[in-house]
């Protein structure tokens, strides 16, 4: 019961700071807004007890990443007059919510989820702590995460090649 | 199950006092506050910023210099490799000495990329 | 203790790249990198070794294994015949990749050529462990590995537009697709509550046929298909193909692709192969490769530049090979895999004239390929076998290589299909003729000859020769391609 209360206000949160997202005219208010949404996403994962997930989307996405956007914005640097606000906002948004959950993804949520004759795999109680996440990492999954390493790795180079002037 | 972040909660509402606690002291404290003054402000002097010393100018919005970005995009990726630390540092006791080598391995290759953005001057200043 | 063994090709390629990053921090600015190119391509070449050390059966007599499948992380990965063969065509795509990248950077110059070489060979690493996951999170983190080290090298040529045009592109439905992968993914361990791909097929076999789990297969249909540009999911495909350099064109052709039919045979015929589900997936499948043979070879007619046409031809190309995924067996796999050897071949032959050509010419336009024949008649008999060979005209491989694919279609009762996938082999005819045309009868503009190294000469004639036999004698490659897929049967 707690626990429905508690996603529906997260839920609406993360719906409210998406539309913020979309709907400011100032980009560093998008850009903020978004730090909300994070954080209510955030608080989602928490209550589907995967802490790690939860910690890491406000590490790296609520940190790193927003820091890297708020970077962009600054290096564009546009002005409120290059940033025309568009007409007739709240009416479009609006209509497009209501064609992509009405006719797209609403159908399909229906015919998926309601006719239950399946069901989740069973969880241990241990599911999704750090610690049992750190097991699992490091021993089944360690060549996956090796392969990470080379993931940053490649990204690290790549990155540095095509955005540095001059290397 | 929920109780284990009733901390978290503690914290939000903490932080939330804190910030209106703020705005509501700098309102009381003002004469218009608490002191109940009708005192009519100039609108330049109201929307200066507060600051002692030289007169500001212009606006804060300017360009930023781009290695800005190859910062935060280097820091992107090596944040992204602490996030793994967390886990291995909580199950360090159960992995032993094979969880620590693995740990090094990770860390080695990130160290080349670190090693090369240092040697290809990407973190220094220009 | 750890099976090395299982991974070590992985491991000599990694191990490659970080060297040459190592290598590139001490060399002088302005000094040539002939040792990058060296280790690049020696790496390479061990790591394609050591595969024939791995199978069992090394010419060579240093066999690492008696021949078994070797397996590490309780089953995680595991390199089976049919990895083995997967990542020698892998591995070869990368060879002929960085013969071409030396070549192309003659012209186009790139102040870092070792950069992008460790990037291939990252990436290369990465479709080569794709195909020895036997696990959803290892097979995702291996592609992605493989993904964005390409996008990477798709825009490398960062003053070049059309090269950023193709990274950008890529880049954006390239993680699209991913989310859409993952997504699927997600519904899926939570249905099986299991990541390793046989424990999904079990789990899966167990319960009721749920609108979930098709809404789940979709998504990893979708996703993946992007990978492997299946028509509809294509649209990507010509424009990263005409911008992105041409070296790269070739390795996402040939070297992705394998490791998306890698993915694809793995996912589909051992983890969803379940009753509940796998006439799902067979129609979808049907659909897919139908469209793609339709679509790729009639928006390949208009094409005037010549790499953009090879895209629109592997559009079609990825569909025939999609007829051979839909007879599940011993003989689809085998025509499946037969047939990428055969591509793989052509298709990097082709790919080399165009990098000779355009050193050359500096054109890429299928019109000024006139003459070809007069100024370098290897060129000309290049294009006239991989491009004939590529269309499936006898006695060239690819006929022998769609006759396999078709039959085995046929066998299983894909008459239809086999039958769409002959009449547009007859289409696709008249565009690769039209090129084949333009070097062989048409008088050159401009006669100089053209000159390549004895290298390229050698890997050309390697092209053509390997091409007219396995025509007229598929039985070597059909062996070694029923030893592989017997390891899945």
């Amino acid at each position: 019961m707690l626990e429905a209360v508690v996603f529906y206000i997260l839920a609406a949160a993360l719906l409210g700071f998406g539309l913020l997202v979309i709907t400011r005219t100032n980009p560093i208010a998008s850009a903020l807004s978004m730090v909300g949404a994070f954080g209510a996403l955030a608080a989602l994962y928490a209550l589907l007890q995967a802490t790690l997930i939860a910690i890491i989307q406000i590490l790296v996405y609520a940190g790193g990443i927003m820091v890297l956007v708020i970077f962009v914005i600054m290096l564009l640097n546009l002005h409120e007059e290059d940033l025309k606000p568009m007409k007739a906002r709240a009416g479009t948004v609006l209509l497009s919510l209501l064609a992509v959950f009405g006719l797209v993804l609403g159908p399909v949520f229906l015919a998926v989820f309601p006719k239950g004759n399946w069901k989740w795999a069973a969880l241990t109680n241990d599911f999704g702590s750090i610690f049992t996440v750190g097991e699992k990492v490091f021993s089944d999954y360690l060549f996956p995460f090796e392969m990470l390493s080379l993931l940053l790795l490649a990204a690290i180079v790549g990155a540095l090649v095509l955005s540095k002037r001059k290397l | 199950m929920l109780e284990q972040y009733g901390y978290v909660l503690v914290f939000l509402m903490a932080g939330i006092v804190f910030i209106l606690g703020a705005f509501i002291t700098g309102w009381a404290l003002s004469p218009n506050g608490l002191l109940g003054l009708k005192y009519k402000y100039k609108k330049e002097v109201l929307v200066d910023t507060y600051e002692c010393g030289v007169e500001t100018y212009g606006s804060s919005w300017f360009r930023f210099n781009v290695s800005f970005y190859l910062y935060a995009l280097l820091f992107v990726i090596f944040d992204i490799e602490t996030v793994f630390l967390y886990p291995w540092a909580v199950s360090f006791k159960a992995l032993g000495m094979f969880g620590f080598m693995e740990m090094i391995v990770f860390i080695l290759i990130l160290l080349v990329g670190l090693a090369y953005a240092w040697k290809k001057e990407a973190l220094k200043w220009e | 203790m750890i099976n090395y063994l299982t991974f070590l090709p992985e491991i000599i390629l990694v191990c490659t790249a970080i060297l040459i990053l190592v290598v590139e921090l001490f060399q002088a600015p302005s000094s040539k990198r002939s040792s990058i190119r060296w280790i690049a391509f020696l790496g390479t070449l061990a790591a394609l070794l050591c595969l024939s050390c791995l199978s069992g059966s090394c010419p060579l007599g240093c066999n690492l294994t008696d021949g078994t499948a070797q397996q590490a992380f309780n089953g995680f990965i595991k390199t089976d015949g049919l990895a083995l063969y997967f990542k020698m065509i892998i591995l070869l795509a990368t060879l002929f990749t960085l013969l071409m990248t030396y070549r192309h950077f003659e012209t186009h110059k790139t102040p870092y050529p070792a950069e992008f070489l460790a990037i291939l060979l990252f990436s290369a690493a990465g479709a080569s462990a794709l195909t020895s996951a036997q696990e959803i999170i290892t097979l995702y983190i291996a592609l992605e590995t493989l993904t964005i080290s390409s996008y990477l090298l798709a825009s490398f040529m960062k003053k070049d537009k059309g090269s950023n045009e193709a990274g950008m592109k890529y880049l954006l439905l390239g993680a699209f697709s991913s989310a859409l992968l993952l997504f699927g993914f997600s519904y899926i361990y939570g249905l099986t509550g299991t990541t390793v791909i046989t424990e999904i097929a079990k789990s899966l076999a167990m319960q009721p046929s749920s609108p979930l789990a098709v809404f789940a297969l979709i998504l990893v249909v979708g996703g993946l298909a992007f990978k492997i540009s299946l028509a509809p999911f294509h649209m990507w495909t010509p424009d990263v193909y005409e911008g992105a350099p041409t070296p790269v064109t070739a390795f996402l052709s040939v070297a992705s692709k394998t490791a998306g039919f890698a993915a694809f045979v793995r996912l589909f015929w051992v983890g969803l192969n379940v009753p509940s589900l796998q006439p799902i997936w067979m129609g979808l499948f049907a659909v897919l490769s139908a469209m793609s043979i339709i679509l790729g070879n009639l928006e390949a007619i208009p094409q005037k530049n010549i790499k953009r046409l090879m895209g629109y031809s592997s559009i079609a190309q990825a569909g025939y090979i999609a007829t051979g995924f839909l007879a599940i067996g011993p003989m689809g796999l085998t025509a499946l895999l037969f047939y990428i050897f055969v591509y793989l071949f052509a298709n990097l032959g082709v790919f080399l004239t165009i990098v000779i050509v355009a050193n050359k010419t500096g054109s890429e336009q299928i019109e000024d390929y006139a003459g070809m024949w007069k100024r370098s008649p290897l060129i000309g008999i290049v294009l006239l076998v991989c491009l004939l060979s590529l269309a499936g005209v006898p006695p060239f491989a690819g006929f022998s290589g769609k006759w396999y694919l078709f039959g085995a279609a046929i066998s299983k009762g894909y008459t239809w299909l086999a039958l769409i996938g002959m009449t547009f082999s007859v289409v696709s005819l008249f565009y690769y003729l039209q090129v084949a045309k333009q070097a062989l009868v048409v008088a050159p503009k401009d006669p100089s000859p053209i000159e390549m190294s004895l290298l390229e000469r050698s890997v050309l004639i390697l092209c053509v020769v390997v091409t007219v036999t396995l025509g007229v004698w598929p039985r070597p490659i059909m062996d070694l391609a029923q030893a592989a897929a017997s390891s899945l049967f």
